[in-house]
């Protein structure tokens, strides 16, 4: 397989240890990738957007996102991304700790593209990052930019 | 009415002129064309002309109104026939002597007499019918008027006539509760009744149709509420006009109870959904938490685990265990509080099917504990399809679990009762005492009897068995099995 370019990855999180969790756990895996960390709603928009201090940013290949955020939730990303012409064929994966079958199903309903429950120790979590990123960034065919 | 009371009238004013003018005509005839004497004409005459004046009396008392048309016409119908047959039969006598040419006057004496025998007899047995029905009736008003008295509602005897409807009579009660209201304007007189319901009272007094309202009366000792009932009883004999009865029926006291049960209801309904909404946050967001407990020891122990001794790896050890038992405790409070927030509708199950599909899933389990399960056939109950499959799942797991050392045998069999279905999971382990019978139902409780190591699991079949309005128990006898019974009511 060829050297590939970095993929860039758009964490949308707010907590600290859990960005901590998935650099370490992207760091483990096989693929170069550039990691972006936004820490709520707004500023996840602004970033896909490319508004204000995120103009020039590169368009991520791939965003991770929690459904539980301050300012404006992860629901509300996921309906604004969906939402939009523009931005709808990024792949979006909830990345939460909520197994409640409505917060699985809302996503669905709101065209997630996939659905993970944060596993409760690390070895899990690093398991599930890896599968992650070798089905979204090397398995599956994503559109063209 | 008011026509045949002028007829009759007039026919009872027809006749005693006739007879006066024939007594007039005789005291002439005697008088002035035989030349007797004055006196013996009218001494003749004296005890008809008397009789005749209580006749013109009766009429101008009959006349002034003082009896209804129903008195007027029975007075006239007696006075005309006793006229025409007096008439008659002394006509036919004399008449028959006439032609006879022979008149015997002690023969006429006779047939008066005859005549007046039979009509007082007439009179003595209709008046004595009539006072007979008059006893009867007074017994018959006096129990009613017992009742009237005596009756736990307040009841107002209304008459509506010319100016309107008003209050004749009011029972004890009803003076009791809302004072002495004779004589006062039915707007005061009939208390708690808005204008309109006085209207329609009104109307269906007159239209004898049956009427209930329920009213609120603001007394000064408190609010009261009452059922009104208008129960009209026909036509008033004595005035033109028609009678009701208006009936209070004091309902304060259920009405209370109604509104606190309403109220206890709220706030039940309240603290329940307090009590989800918490089991769900608990478990929603305790887990935050928890999870970066985990992941950082497991990330200490990964990244570390070789600098540190081995005490330091069983410390971690601990930590990485607390966090999962933890988070399995969460789980199963999620799984607990969804029992009734996420069950769906009931259903007609077939229930050995669904204890089919829950003993294949549980195959793994019994093939390890050489288990043997058997069942009877089982009834179609009225259920939650897949929570009365956690239901079954639950109970021989459990059971499976805790019978006999080696090669457990558990029994299942269902019973349909008149109004439920009772199902019976038999175990052949060593019992449950009766001390912690109830126990192993509580949340959490690490009994030798938990599930999963969570001791959710007979909690929840509690849980189930609530929400489906039934009951869950054991029967046990140390040493001799546990027999877990479930009842679901039908529907």
């Amino acid at each position: 397989m060829p050297e590939r370019e970095p993929v860039e990855i758009l964490l949308a999180e707010d907590n600290p240890g859990d960005v901590k969790l998935t650099r370490k756990a992207l760091e483990k895996g096989r693929l170069a990738n550039n990691l972006h960390v936004v820490n709520d709603g707004i500023e996840t928009m602004q970033f896909l957007r490319g508004e204000g201090e995120y103009e020039g940013r590169p368009r991520p290949d791939l965003v991770l996102l929690d459904l539980n955020m301050p300012r404006k939730d992860g629901r509300e990303v996921l309906e604004d991304i969906k939402g939009s012409p523009d931005l709808k064929r990024i792949p979006v994966v909830v990345l939460t700790s909520s197994e409640a079958e409505e917060d699985v199903l809302r996503s669905y309903e709101l065209h997630a593209n996939a659905y993970l429950t944060k596993p409760v120790d690390f070895s899990g979590f690093i398991d599930v990052v890896g599968k992650l990123e070798e089905f979204w960034l090397q398995v599956v065919k994503l559109p063209p930019e | 009415m008011r026509l045949n009371r002028r007829v009759s009238l007039a026919a009872l004013s027809g006749i005693g002129l006739a007879l006066t003018g024939v007594l007039l005509f005789d005291v002439y005839e005697d008088w002035v064309i035989q030349g007797n004497a004055l006196v013996s004409t009218v001494v003749e005459n004296a005890l008809p002309f008397a009789l005749l004046l209580g006749l013109f009396y009766t009429v101008g008392e009959l006349w002034r109104g003082e009896y209804g048309d129903t008195f007027v016409e029975s007075v006239t119908l007696w006075t005309v026939g006793g006229t025409v047959a007096t008439a008659l039969l002394v006509g036919w006598v004399v008449g028959i002597q006439h032609v006879q040419n022979e008149l015997k006057p002690w023969i006429i004496v006779l047939q008066t007499t005859v005549v007046g025998a039979a009509a007082g007899l007439l009179v003595g047995r209709r008046t004595a019918v009539v006072e007979r029905e008059r006893d009867r009736s007074r017994h018959r008003r006096e129990r009613f008027e017992s009742l009237f008295e005596n009756a736990p509602s307040a009841i107002a005897d209304l008459r509506l006539d010319g100016h309107g409807l008003a209050v004749e009579e009011t029972n004890p009660k009803f003076d009791a509760q809302f004072g002495d209201v004779r004589g006062d304007p039915t707007e005061a007189a009939l208390p708690g009744l808005d204008d309109e319901t006085r209207r329609t009272f009104q109307r269906a007094t007159a239209t004898g149709e049956r009427h209930t309202v329920e009213t609120t009366h603001y007394a000064p000792d408190g609010t009261k509420y009452f059922v009104v009932q208008l129960i009209p009883y026909g036509a008033d004999v004595e005035a033109d006009g028609t009678r009701s009865y208006v009936l209070y029926q004091d309902v304060t006291d259920i009405r209370e109870a109604e509104t606190e049960l309403k109220r206890t209801v709220e706030q039940l309904e309240r603290s329940n959904e307090q009590l989800q909404q918490f089991a769900y946050v608990a478990s929603h967001d305790l887990q935050e938490p928890l999870r970066m407990v985990s992941s950082y020891v497991d990330l200490l122990a990964t990244e570390y685990g070789g600098e540190l001794d081995d005490e330091a790896d069983e410390y971690i050890e601990f930590a990485v265990d607390g966090a999962r038992r933890m988070q399995a405790m969460i789980d199963a409070l999620l799984k607990y509080s969804r029992v009734h927030t996420q069950g769906e509708s009931f259903e007609e199950v077939d229930s050995e099917a669904v204890l089919e599909r829950v003993l294949q899933d549980l195959e793994l389990l019994i093939a390890e504990r050489d288990a043997t399960v058997t069942h009877d056939d089982l009834p179609t109950v009225v259920a939650d399809e897949s929570q009365l499959g956690q239901l079954f799942q639950n109970l021989v797991s459990n059971a499976v679990e805790h019978g006999d050392d080696d090669s457990p045998t558990v029994h299942v069999s269902g019973e349909e009762r008149e109004d439920e279905v009772v199902f019976a999971v038999a175990d052949d382990g060593p019992g449950i005492p009766p001390d912690q019978q109830d126990r192993v139902f509580e949340l959490f409780e690490q009994s030798n009897r938990d599930d999963e190591g969570t001791g959710i699991g007979l909690a929840i079949c509690q849980r189930i068995a609530n929400r489906h309005e039934g009951d869950i128990w054991i029967e046990s006898e140390p040493g001799e099995g546990a027999t877990f019974y479930v009842s679901l009511p039908k529907r």
